[in-house]
């Protein structure tokens, strides 16, 4: 073989890495809906947001200092979620403020407080609407019903029950395959053989709303991490020993990885199970095949996320059984 | 009265006395003659100054009798004449001084077979598609066949018998084809050069205007090495990607596209096996390592009925067989890799072999690079390495039989964590070809083979909790014979049989150590096919020859499997039929017919007709344009019918300048039904039930291909120019609408150019053009939980700019010492020479630092890139 060291290496970095920039119009596609709905088992309330596509790529310029832009939003919508035991609740905007607890871990004790609550990114400007009663039950099924001015949009879901988590640990281990350590949180809980199972599992650093259905309480991070790890019960075995939960990170911040699997002595995080059905489960693996997306060739032709919502919309409604636990 | 009659009978008597007095006896006159090379009329004129004779002959009579080669002193010229007219046709008789050369036989309705095997003197190599011709008052002739075979069957009479083939000297030399029998021919190389010499040239001198056959192409090795290649490495698949007709779906890679079908539609036969992921490194290099390599043919579309099994094309490449006069070394070394090849004798002319290894390191260079902070690796653990073993042996049985056993093997390891870091990818390829030459009788040649392919690949996931090992293989084992029958010379039969066995595992999955996961395994799934064709070629009178065939396939997929039966549009299951080992689960039978019609419109161009029907029965499961080695190959069931395609060619040939130089434009027009392709977002992980993610089409093609050759001269090369376009049609893809695939490229032109500027040094250059490939780009953006997604509607919407790039090379051979058996050359290559940042791929995803927002990103693979190199043998 005849070739200098510098030529294939420079080659082969090059097949993976040498981007630029590319002017890209969209044109002008029909505008659709995007509905982002959850139910779970959690305290309530629960949101569902409501906004409009574009052909825009978003935001060009500098890093945001925390404001979300609000030209998509879609205000004044009827948002009806009904279960089948018969009760039906409107979503109203939600409020500024809201009363309730909000937690701490001290000393291995786990401390929580009443006060005033600010939802922040949660907000009505932004397309979001919440729930008044409705409770989220594991296996039962929901119904979710939204009218746009003329147009209507349907979507179920069934809420599975979720294995129980026995135990969370954190465990020094290997995190990259290039054999670097670092501590990561272990799962263990029982995995019924018998059913099809599809799992989430999540870690936040934030526990101030540890039980609330997530709400203000944020993903580290959570601008470059995309907190969605889904699992498929296929090849789990009848005990799961020690399941790792990861983040899906974007090929940027794998240059700094590791940060977001730095956990200070003291500081608890909350580890959540999640029961998916097999939409949500499809769902959220394909948005996070394009968050991966880094134009090699040996990924499958991208194609868009299926969703489950009837009348032409983009987006997931989902309800969820979660189980969790906290660890330090 | 009587004396009146009297005295012109004296007078005659009188002259006829005269005569007689002067007339020699022949037994009695003797001469001393010497003849070298001479023509029979030369010799009949020495023989004249040597004596008072005069020799009384039709020249046309007597003028295909030379290269007479006689020494005798002091013989009679009866002895002269005998000797000089045996072998011939001719007798001749004495009238007073002259001597009459008369025909002794007229022509006699006996025909006779003359047969033989064509090699090289040097090493030994049978020569595949010499051109061997017999000619008289008419000429026949005939090409070799994969085996150095040739058969003509002439009228009882005598010839000149000439042998030509590229690169050697033209054999030329009287025959007396009087009886049925063997004549084997050693060709002598032409060149000098010592390096070129024992490498085995291909492209025999049939032309391209003579044969009926469309579509197909020889590349000789020695034109493989001298392309100009990314990474300085000769490579038999991107070689052929100049080649009309004939493009890659990316740059950089050996996947081929031949007339607008993907890559999985190739048939790729090393020594008649099937290579079932012919490319190491993700195909970065071909699978082939060219030193151990002798022959590479291309058949486009409409492919003789001998091979069958794929709807694009079938790539034919043959090993050498290994110098069977002496032993010879020659290698290469490199820092990204090394060869070495070593072949000789085991038995002098009877019988040799080869053996041939390559061993390449490229992730230790990365780590390296890596761990000094040279380059960003992103990790010094990369591993990505690849070898490649080729051995070969022959041996001569008998004068009828021959007998061979080769073997290949190859295996890739790749964990590159800059493309993805979380699996250890390993694959690999076995062939094992034994086959048997038998020459029944002059007219019937016969080869059976038993060949074996094991494709396995694997891969391991890595620091996961969920660690686990997925593989997958597939075995492969035919036992075949082919017949030649050259029942005239107008009539060539081609026929055959054979059986295959196929075993395949689509999925397992292991445990790792660590692991919180349990074994799972999908079904099995076998199938055997029997398969049978004839291919007749028949000339009807001078221009016309047409060469039909028929190729016949029955295919049975077996169990034990556990069936799934589906709903109407395979979302779901209804239910479920367990097979025992050995039952017949579904079969297909599949009919092939070809048809190939060549007008001759003057010695040198001709028109051609073509038809076609292929069959496929096996199906490549890829969800990415590339492909990855842990793609999975299934064969048909109930659910993946077979593929079949049909094709219509026409062409137009031309040869100038005593085949210096040759044009030839082919149009060509296909459809393609049952192809499949995956519904969006395909789960294909261990999916026993993979045939909900499937959906079948059909497809469609069509095409001009323009090529223009020169073989001769110290320049040569050539220049091809395709015009293609390339549809698919799959409900439930792009809203049931036509789509280009990823690989339809509307333009391809390509130049390849190469000159011999000394002895010593040789310079060749490369240019291609091409349209851009089809890309998917989203139809827009929506917000889900504050980051931004994107939505598609059309697949493959999207043209990508053109693509175009200069390389060049020169290669430079060490002063030729002949007492000194080593030799080197150094080899100096520059890609890209103007160093233009060709698009590869274009992709829309999230800014890293900005989820809500995307980015569209153009990926471009390289710029310039020289490389040198080192060859040497002895």
């Amino acid at each position: 073989m005849k070739s200098s060291a510098l030529a294939l290496i420079i080659y082969l970095i090059s097949t993976t890495g040498c981007t630029k920039d590319y002017n890209l119009n969209l044109g002008s596609p029909k505008t659709v809906y995007a509905i982002d709905g959850r139910i779970s088992t959690m305290r309530g309330p629960y949101f569902v947001q409501i906004t409009k596509s574009s052909n825009s790529l978003g935001r060009q310029g500098s890093f945001p200092t925390g404001l979300i832009d609000t030209t998509y939003a879609v205000k004044g919508a009827l948002v009806v979620i009904s279960d089948d035991m018969g009760v039906t609740d409107t979503l109203v905007p939600p409020p500024d403020y809201v009363d309730e607890y909000t937690y701490s871990y001290q000393n291995g004790k786990l401390d929580s407080t009443f006060e005033s609550v600010s939802y922040g990114l949660y907000s009505y400007s932004q397309g979001y609407y919440q729930t008044t009663k409705i409770h989220g039950i594991a296996g039962h099924t929901y119904h979710l019903l939204i009218r746009i001015g003329t147009e209507e949009f349907h979507s179920t879901a069934y809420l599975p029950p979720v294995a129980a988590l026995d135990s969370v640990a954190l465990k020094d281990t290997i995190v990259d395959p290039d054999g670097s350590r670092g501590k990561l949180p272990l799962t263990y809980f029982k995995e019924p053989q018998n059913e099809k199972n599809y799992y989430m599992l999540q870690f936040m650093h934030d526990i101030r709303e540890y039980p609330y259905d997530v709400t203000t309480g944020s993903f580290r991070y959570e601008q470059l991490i995309l907190p969605y790890y889904t699992v498929d019960d296929k090849i789990l075995s009848p005990y799961v020993n020690g399941l790792a939960v990861r983040e899906i990170i974007t090929s940027q911040y794998k240059y700094s990885r590791g940060l977001d699997y730095q956990f200070p002595p003291g500081m608890p995080i909350q580890v959540l199970l999640s029961s998916l059905t097999r939409d949500a489960y499809e769902y959220f693996t394909v948005i996070a095949n394009q968050f991966e997306d880094d134009g090699s060739v040996y990924k499958p032709v991208p194609a868009s996320a299926p969703g489950n919502i009837s009348g032409g919309a983009l987006g997931l409604f989902w309800a969820t059984d979660v189980s969790y636990k906290l660890v330090d | 009265m009587r004396s009146i009659a009297l005295v012109p009978g004296l007078l005659c008597c009188l002259l006829f006395q005269v005569i007689n007095v002067d007339a020699q006896d022949i037994g009695k006159i003797t001469i001393s003659l010497e003849l070298k090379n001479a023509t029979l009329e030369e010799a009949f004129n020495k023989i004249e100054n040597l004596t008072t004779l005069k020799f009384n002959y039709e020249t046309s009579g007597i003028a295909g009798i030379k290269g007479i080669n006689y020494r005798q002193t002091n013989v009679t010229v009866k002895k002269v004449l005998s000797d000089l007219l045996s072998h011939t046709s001719l007798q001749y008789e004495q009238v007073q001084n002259y001597i009459l050369i008369k025909r002794t036989k007229t022509r006699s309705s006996k025909t006779v077979t003359i047969y033989g095997f064509v090699t090289a003197v040097n090493s030994g190599e049978s020569l595949i598609g010499a051109t061997v011709s017999i000619t008289g008052d008419k000429t026949y002739s005939s090409v070799t066949n994969a085996y150095g075979f040739y058969s003509l069957t002439v009228p009882a009479d005598d010839y000149m018998f000439s042998c030509s083939y590229v690169g050697f000297q033209d054999l030329e030399t009287p025959i007396a084809a009087y009886e049925t029998h063997r004549n084997n021919i050693e060709l002598v190389t032409k060149e000098s050069d010592a390096l070129q010499a024992v490498m085995v040239t291909t492209s025999g001198k049939k032309s391209i205007v003579q044969s009926p056959i469309t579509g197909s192409h020889q590349l000789k090795i020695s034109d493989i090495k001298k392309i100009a290649m990314a990474g300085g490495e000769p490579d038999v698949l991107k070689s052929l990607q100049f080649l009309p007709g004939i493009q890659t779906s990316n740059e950089g890679t050996t996947n081929l596209s031949v007339r607008g079908g993907s890559y999985d539609e190739n048939l790729i036969l090393l020594d008649e096996a099937p290579v079932y992921n012919p490319s190491h490194t993700l195909g970065f290099f071909s699978a082939f390592n060219t030193d151990a390599l002798k022959d590479v043919s291309i058949y486009k579309g409409v492919f003789p009925a001998r091979y069958g099994g794929r709807l694009s094309s079938v790539i034919d490449i043959r090993m050498k067989e290994g110098n069977s006069r002496e032993q010879a070394v020659a290698g290469g070394i490199g820092l990204l890799a090394s060869r070495l090849t070593w072949e000789g004798p085991i038995k002098k002319n009877k019988s040799s072999f080869i053996l041939s290894a390559r061993y390449s390191n490229i992730g230790g260079l990365l780590n390296l690079g890596n761990s000094v902070h040279f380059i960003d690796a992103r990790t010094s653990k990369n591993k990505v390495s690849f070898y490649d073993l080729n051995a070969k042996f022959n041996t001569v049985l008998s004068a009828k039989d021959r007998f061979y056993l080769s073997a290949y093997t190859g295996h890739d390891d790749f964990f590159l964590a800059l493309l993805d870091n979380s699996r250890l990818m390993k694959w690999g390829n076995t062939t094992v070809t034994a086959r048997w030459n038998h020459v029944f009788n002059p007219e019937l040649f016969a080869n059976t083979s038993l060949l074996y392919s094991n494709y396995n690949y694997s891969y391991v996931t890595l620091s996961d909790s969920r660690d686990f090992t997925w593989s997958a293989y597939l075995r492969e084992l035919t036992l075949k014979t082919d017949l030649d029958w050259n029942i005239n010379t107008k009539n060539l039969v081609k026929f055959g049989t054979g059986v295959t066995l196929q075993d395949v595992l689509p999925a397992k999955t292991e445990p790792g150590k660590i692991s919180n996961t349990k074994e799972v395994s999908l079904n099995n799934r076998s199938s055997f096919q029997l398969f049978a064709y004839v291919d007749y070629e028949q000339k009807i009178g001078k221009p016309i020859s047409i060469s039909y065939g028929l190729r016949a396939t029955e295919f049975a997929a077996l169990g034990d499997a556990l069936v799934y039966r589906y709903n109407a549009d395979t979302t779901a299951v209804i239910d479920s039929t367990w097979y025992p080992k050995g039952k017949i689960i579904q079969s297909y039978f599949g009919a092939e017919p070809k048809i190939t019609a060549r007008v001759l419109l003057t010695s040198t161009s001709s028109l051609k007709f073509a038809y076609g029907r292929n069959y496929q029965f096996q199906h490549l499961l890829t969800n990415s344009s590339v492909g990855l080695p842990t793609d999975i190959w299934v064969p048909s069931d109930t659910y993946f019918k077979p593929q079949y395609s049909d094709q219509f060619t026409t062409g137009a040939y031309k040869t100038f300048n005593n085949n210096s130089w040759e044009a030839s434009m082919e149009l060509y027009y296909r459809k393609s039904y049952h192809i499949i392709d995956f519904r969006d977002n395909a789960d294909i992980f261990l999916n026993n039930k993979i045939e909900t993610q499937i959906l079948p089409g059909q497809a469609k093609g069509y095409g001009l291909e323009f090529m223009l050759k020169k073989n001769k001269g110290r320049s040569n090369g050539w220049l091809s120019y395709t015009y293609s376009r390339a549809l698919r049609q799959v409900n439930g893809v792009n809203n049931n609408k036509w789509y280009p695939p990823t690989y339809d490229h509307r333009h391809n032109f390509s130049l390849v150019f190469n000159h011999e500027v000394s002895k010593r040094l040789n310079f060749s250059a490369n240019f291609v053009y091409r349209s851009g490939g089809h890309v998917t780009i989203p139809e827009g953006t929506y917000l889900f939980r504050r980051t931004r997604f994107l939505y598609y509607s059309d697949r493959n919407g999207y043209m990508l700019p053109a693509y175009h790039r200069l390389d060049i090379s020169a290669v430079w051979a060490e002063k030729f010492k002949a007492r000194r058996k080593w030799q080197g050359e150094w080899v100096l290559s520059v890609y890209n020479v103007y160093n233009r940042k060709n698009a590869f791929a274009l992709f829309v995803s999230q800014d890293p630092y900005n989820l809500d927002t995307v980015k569209a990103s153009e990926v471009y693979l390289t710029g310039i890139f020289p490389t040198i190199a080192y060859n040497f043998k002895f």
